[in-house]
């Protein structure tokens, strides 16, 4: 698994952020998987701490308020995925010291109206596979959380990597207090 | 008389097969010390993945 080509990312757009928080840019790509017919919109949300959150969802739930959470069941999860993970070395090359991290929403079952939990979810199992199979340990130190379903990947050329850890997930906490209620 | 059609039962949903919890109930998670806490993954991603596929070394 996971040995698929992906597809080509497009860049769309860079949109400032300016609110009070460490969130300071989005940078918006978009993609199309020809196996699901979907447009995928992916987010690389930059903060302090030289530290981006990769988001991604499907076109046309981009109304949604459950637009990461719901489940198309269309197939081609391996592709859509390497095509995600292939922003990274996009974004390095920007961005050298950069580190990312990713929370897996959970899943949103349309038909039963039902969530499924947090901590170690179905996206985070596919998530932090995906990782630990196409990032080394030369560039970047790996971190999971499974309480809640989230993974950084740390550059390592960042400093220190236990202080840089502690000084990002304390950012995150600082200005997400709360993990989405879905 | 027409044979009368056979109607099979939906199957039950993802969220009904694995209990899920309704919508209505789900709560935001505050994010403590305790649930932020880590895992270094380095050694188990050394020993188990191959190289040749990394995006990034």
């Amino acid at each position: 698994m996971f040995n698929h080509p992906g597809y080509d990312l497009k860049f769309v757009i860079k949109i400032p952020c300016k609110d009070i928080t460490s969130h300071k840019f989005t940078l918006v790509y978009k993609f199309y998987s020809p196996l699901t017919k979907y447009i995928y919109i992916l987010n690389a949300d930059y903060h302090a701490e030289d530290v981006f959150a990769i988001k991604f969802y499907v076109k046309q739930h981009s109304k949604s308020d459950y637009k990461y959470s719901k489940i198309t069941n269309k197939k081609d999860l391996p592709n859509i995925l390497i095509t995600c993970a292939k922003v990274v070395p996009i974004l390095m090359a920007e961005f050298p010291t950069a580190s990312f991290g990713f929370a897996a929403s959970r899943s949103l079952d349309d038909r039963a109206n039902k969530v499924e939990g947090l901590p170690n979810n179905q996206r985070f199992q596919a998530y932090s596979y995906l990782a630990c199979k196409k990032f080394g340990t030369q560039t970047f130190a790996h971190f999971d959380y499974p309480a809640i379903s989230s993974y950084l990947l740390l550059n390592k050329n960042s400093g220190d990597v236990e202080k840089k850890e502690k000084a990002i997930v304390d950012m995150f906490r600082a200005n997400y207090h709360t993990m989405l209620d879905i | 008389m027409k044979p009368q059609k056979n109607f099979t039962q939906k199957a039950p949903s993802k969220g009904d097969r694995l209990n899920w919890t309704p919508l209505r109930d789900v709560k935001p998670v505050v994010l403590n010390k305790e649930l932020t806490k880590g895992r270094r993954l380095d050694n188990v991603i050394s020993n188990n993945s191959h190289p040749a596929n990394f995006l990034v070394p």
